[in-house]
């Protein structure tokens, strides 16, 4: 071997020297839970016992002759399609306000971002007491003026939307990602814009939105993605009531799991998400293509 | 320019491998060097004289400061045995995980108990049985359907300890039933009655919010249980859901209860005392500890756990009510809690003590005096002292330690689902109440799913 090839291998060894912690991480906690996730999907396992194989018994189940799942993908899509485009809009607009020249827009900034840090628990525990029927914040006062109470968590019509106003309440990350977009638009355009007479809405419709859209595309593709696995929001605060109501995929992927012993099954399910929202972000990136606009281009 | 001595490349591979080559140093064993090996003999000589310890990890299930203090008293009486006390309450995730890491304790309990057992994660103790004849099933001191709950293929698998005695009963705010009228020195027998005492202690202020609440049918108790816990609402019908693993449930009897359910609930409101049970969740006893609602079915360990939220109304407890037509009769539930041995622990002699130990005086002492709970064995229970908490308290937990000696019937599961099963009622219960399916079909549906469910858990036995 001559010395440059030895040179050469010597970089690429010393490279995968220093990353093979992340490379011995991957494939311990991502690669091998997902080959057995897929493996597991076939068989009937409850962890505690050999997998038995079953072939798509799993699937076949799910797909054809379990309403729970039907309900459950009902309820997330429900959440995602209302739930996403909320969470959104109430990002883009707080983030448009943020970029005016207004007082104490740090501290603005900062209260608007906090809750997307405040740990899961503590944010239940502040909403449990919001929504409360009895003593709450907006519940306590309607009744002190001898008005009907608000049922948030306890009605089959307003727990969904309760937990999607719990959810736009926490889009510190997305407002930021806005922000910076917008931020990063150059002023001469807007120059531009004025000298020739556009109006403050054709200004906002033509050149904002245009120039966010790549900011636009990954905020509305991470908030799918992450909301279609929406978990802990809907455990913590109504255990996937009243009635089933907030019973989301995750919730009753969960409880397949861990509360049947049905692993083998959880494991389908979860590999029955995946192409979903595969298909979906693939639908997003297609589209984008006619919508999102580098400005490279 | 000067040539560099060190370039930044070079500095950086440097430190990279004297930071591995230190990594490594500290994982490699160290070498005993003559003073250390000194110290070692010493250490030998020393170690030798006083007796080993086994060291053995112990679940308890309630992360209390009571557990310590019972883990300290075992020490003591047993200097061969550390404990290693993990205070948390086992989440089946975590067991789960356990069981599969092989990390398990050598004793556990609060646990799903029977859907364990029949997944051979629990150690059989017949064979201990007779070291223990003064408690043992079969006339010794811890009553025999406690042992039965824990019994499978005629195997006995659990100690009975914590928190256990008879597990119904009917606790009555002695001071809402006064201010609606009612004589709480004679509760109500039927569930007819049960609903006019109900509709009694139910307000509303003048925009029609709860106030107060007679009794939610959901609650504690008469939800659908599970971790050796005996769902009752058959049991009140007089039969079993499920008999040597096969379900009962499509039948008359679960109609009639499925509309007793739907009644009280649409009597108030499903949203409403939804609405009231989520405020106070959380609270001890939920909105019933808080003096919100008039009744409630709730375990051995409801007289002291109201008392200590609310010491300010009298709570009295009774027997739960029963359908017309079975009034006369009263009716109890074994169950409750257990020492589990895991199967694959090393130190199963060890953790036998530990399981027979938390039976004994001293650790239902402790129990006792802190929280209220009643230890499993009659002995204890006739000795328990009657002027640790105010005398309706204690008089409430006298009922419950003789209700199952008083009671005409006494019952429990054996259900090797009970996870899915609890499941499966919620959901039919909820959906009867909302209106979505009627007591029958939710009868069938059960039937048919549980059926299901539990035939493919025995074929994977």
């Amino acid at each position: 071997m001559s010395s440059e090839a030895r040179r050469e291998l010597r970089k690429i060894l010393q490279g995968l020297f220093f990353i093979s912690p992340w490379i011995i991480g991957f494939q311990g906690f991502t690669i091998y839970p997902l080959v057995a996730s897929a493996f597991y999907s076939f068989t009937r396992y409850d962890v505690l016992r050999p997998p038995k194989f079953v072939g798509f018994d799993n699937y076949g189940e799910i797909l054809f002759r379990d309403p729970v799942f039907r309900q459950s993908l009902g309820n997330t899509i429900y959440f995602v399609f209302i739930g996403v485009p909320a969470a959104f809009l109430t990002a883009w607009l707080l983030a448009n306000l943020l970029n005016t020249e207004v007082w104490g827009r740090s501290a603005w900034r900062t209260m608007f971002f906090l809750p997307s840090i405040t740990p899961i628990v503590a944010t239940v525990m502040v909403w449990m007491w919001i929504y409360n029927t009895q003593y709450g914040l907006i519940n306590g006062w309607l009744i002190a003026q001898g008005i009907k109470v608000i049922p948030f968590l306890s009605s089959v019509k307003l727990s969904k939307p309760s937990l999607i106003i719990v959810q736009c309440w926490a889009q510190g990350s997305a407002i930021v990602l806005f922000l910076a977009a917008l931020q990063d638009v150059p002023r001469r355009v807007y120059e531009a814009a004025i000298i020739d007479g556009a109006s403050a809405f054709k200004r906002f419709w033509h050149i904002t939105i245009p120039m966010c859209t790549p900011v636009i595309l990954f905020v509305l593709l991470t908030g799918l993605i992450e909301t279609f696995q929406s978990f802990s929001l809907p455990w913590l605060l109504t255990s996937g009531g009243p009635n089933n109501s907030t019973e989301l995929y995750s919730v009753y992927l969960f409880r397949n799991a861990f509360a049947f012993f049905k692993m083998g099954y959880a494991s389908a399910l979860a590999w029955i998400l995946f192409i979903i929202i595969s298909l979906f972000s693939l639908a997003i990136f297609r589209s984008s293509a006619r919508w999102v606009y580098y400005g490279g281009e | 320019m000067e040539e560099r001595i060190l370039g930044r490349r070079d500095f950086l591979k440097i430190g990279a491998t004297v930071a591995a080559a230190g990594v490594l140093a500290a994982c490699a064993p160290k070498v005993v060097e003559k003073v250390v090996k000194e110290t070692v003999i010493v250490e030998k000589i020393v170690k030798e004289a006083a007796p080993e310890r086994v060291e053995i990890e112990w679940w308890p299930g309630w992360p209390g400061p009571y557990m310590l203090s019972i883990a300290k008293l075992f020490e003591d009486a047993n200097p061969d045995i550390k404990l290693k006390v993990v205070s948390m309450y086992p989440e089946k995730q975590v067991v789960l995980a356990a069981v599969a890491a092989d990390t398990v304790p050598a004793l556990i309990a609060d646990v799903p108990y029977m859907e364990l057992i029949v997944r051979d994660v629990f150690l059989p103790i017949d064979d201990r049985l007779a070291q223990i004849p003064e408690i043992g099933p079969k006339g010794g001191d811890i009553p025999d359907e406690l042992w039965n709950v824990f019994q499978w293929e005629g195997k006995f698998f659990g100690v009975p300890s914590v928190d256990t005695a008879g597990r119904e009963g009917m606790g009555i705010n002695t001071r809402m039933a006064e201010e609606a009228g009612l004589d709480w020195t004679k509760p109500p027998r039927s569930w007819d009655d049960a609903f006019a005492w109900h509709q009694a202690m139910t307000s509303y202020d003048d925009a029609g919010n709860l106030v107060t609440l007679g009794f939610d049918p959901m609650a504690e108790r008469t939800n659908a249980c599970t971790d050796g816990d005996p769902f009752m609402w058959p049991h009140m019908w007089g039969y079993k859901y499920i008999d040597n693993n096969v379900f009962d449930i499509d039948r008359a009897e679960t109609v009639e209860y499925f509309e007793v359910i739907r009644r009280f609930a649409q009597d108030v409101g499903v949203e409403k005392v939804s609405g009231l049970n989520t405020a106070f969740e959380g609270t001890s006893r939920g909105p019933f500890g808080q003096g919100k609602v008039g009744m409630r079915i709730t375990y051995p360990s409801g007289p002291k756990g109201v008392y200590t939220v609310n010491p300010k109304d009298k709570c009295v407890f009774t027997w739960v009510p029963m359908p017309a037509n079975r009034a006369h009769i009263t009716m109890q539930t074994a169950g409750g809690h257990a020492g589990m041995i895991m199967k694959n622990t090393k130190y199963a002699d060890e953790a036998f003590k530990l399981a027979v130990f938390l039976t004994g005086n001293e650790a239902c002492d402790i129990l006792f005096n802190d929280i209220g709970w009643i230890g499993p064995r009659k002995s204890w229970q006739q000795q328990m002292d009657q002027e640790r908490f105010p005398e309706h308290v204690m008089d409430s937990i006298n009922w419950f330690t003789s209700s199952m000696d008083n009671a005409d019937e006494v019952w429990w599961n054996t259900d090797p689902i009970e996870g899915i099963t609890a499941n499966e009622w919620t959901r039919a219960f909820q959906a009867v109440q909302h209106g979505d399916i009627t007591p029958a079909e939710a009868a069938q549906q059960m039937q048919e799913n549980l059926t299901e469910e539990i035939t493919k858990m025995m074929e994977a036995r």
